[in-house]
């Protein structure tokens, strides 16, 4: 498979891999969601949709998680 | 006698509504926010550490449903970045609401409240329940009202700055405009200021530093606690009119002479 340059939290990165839910696996990112979300070029993508939504080269990606905050 | 704080569709017996940083240690942070009362506190949303897994998520921390997580846009600068980070707190917390900030500038930490508008408005369309973070302006705290957020939080000094209620005037014209709760949010240093914002009609506190980064954090939760009740308490108990000269209290007749 060719891997598709992307950028995650503003870094270049190369991934090989079709889908979000790889990706997240790829970097160790626990897949039980609480917590976590995700977004794509700034549009959130569903945890319901993580094993079907196909990353495209290029692509913006943003992984959140809740932290103490006021 | 019932006394609840209704927002939207919660009601909460606590009036005091806690944030979750700048504590000394995660220990110090539940100690605090048990001794608060508090049934709802604050979280923030944030780039999730590729580097650094190993802490403790908040979430893990609070014991899932033992209190209503409210996330914040803290840290947005516009209306189309607080949106986005209201979705993916949305997303992540599974909950619509949102305590909605969109601060100006780094030195004041106040709400840019042109963006601030238009975020809530467009929040609201999207379903959230939107409680913004704003100035103490009356006129902005009712068009937010109006267009449909769940409460209303004028500051009563910038945020972390303990400076108390700096313009209590305003928040008394705010409670007199607007029909939705409105909380105090950022500015209370100590207990009296929450006393005195709670006699001037608000409905609630959402304090953090005060507490946090008080020498002892949970003796300071709970004396906002009692202030916050002792606040509410007078306010419902109609205060005399303050006048400029004495009136005496004990009776005049009967007074012996000398």
């Amino acid at each position: 498979m060719s891997s598709i340059r992307l950028t995650i939290a503003g870094e270049p990165t190369l991934f090989e891999g079709r889908y979000v839910c790889s990706l997240l696996e790829h970097l160790h990112v626990p897949q039980d969601g609480r917590g976590i979300a995700i977004a794509v070029n700034d549009v959130v993508v569903p945890k319901s949709r993580w094993s079907e939504h196909e990353l495209r080269e290029g692509d913006h990606i943003e992984i959140v998680k809740a932290v103490q905050g006021g | 006698m019932e006394d609840y704080l209704k927002i939207a569709d919660r009601t909460l017996r606590s009036r005091l509504i806690l944030g979750t940083a700048r504590y000394p240690n995660p220990e110090t942070m539940l100690e605090s926010i048990a001794a608060s009362g508090t049934e709802m506190v604050t979280v923030a949303v944030r780039r999730y550490n590729l580097q650094d897994q190993s802490s403790e998520s908040i979430l893990g921390l609070l014991r899932s449903g033992a209190f209503h997580v409210l996330p914040n846009t803290a840290g947005c600068y516009t209306a189309r970045e607080a949106v986005l980070l209201a979705e993916l707190a949305r997303e992540a917390l599974e909950t619509n609401w949102i305590k909605l900030e969109v601060i100006g500038d780094d030195e004041t930490l106040m709400p840019d409240v042109m963006e601030l508008l238009k975020a809530a408005s467009q929040l609201v369309s999207l379903g959230f329940t939107v409680l913004p973070y704003t100035s103490d302006d009356p006129v902005t705290a009712r068009k937010l009202a109006d267009m449909g957020c769940a409460a209303v939080m004028p500051l009563g000094a910038p945020i972390g700055s303990g400076g108390g209620i700096r313009n209590p005037a305003n928040i008394t014209i705010i409670r007199e405009l607007v029909s939705v709760p409105v909380l105090i949010d950022a500015g209370i240093g100590t207990a009296s200021h929450a006393a005195l914002a709670m006699e001037l009609g608000a409905d609630g506190i959402l304090l953090n530093t005060a507490i946090s980064c008080a020498e002892h954090p949970s003796q300071m939760a709970r004396a906002m606690k009692w202030a916050v009740e002792a606040g509410r308490a007078a306010f419902l108990a109609g205060r005399i009119p303050e006048r400029l000269m004495a009136e005496r209290s004990s009776p005049i007749g009967g007074m012996i002479h000398a």
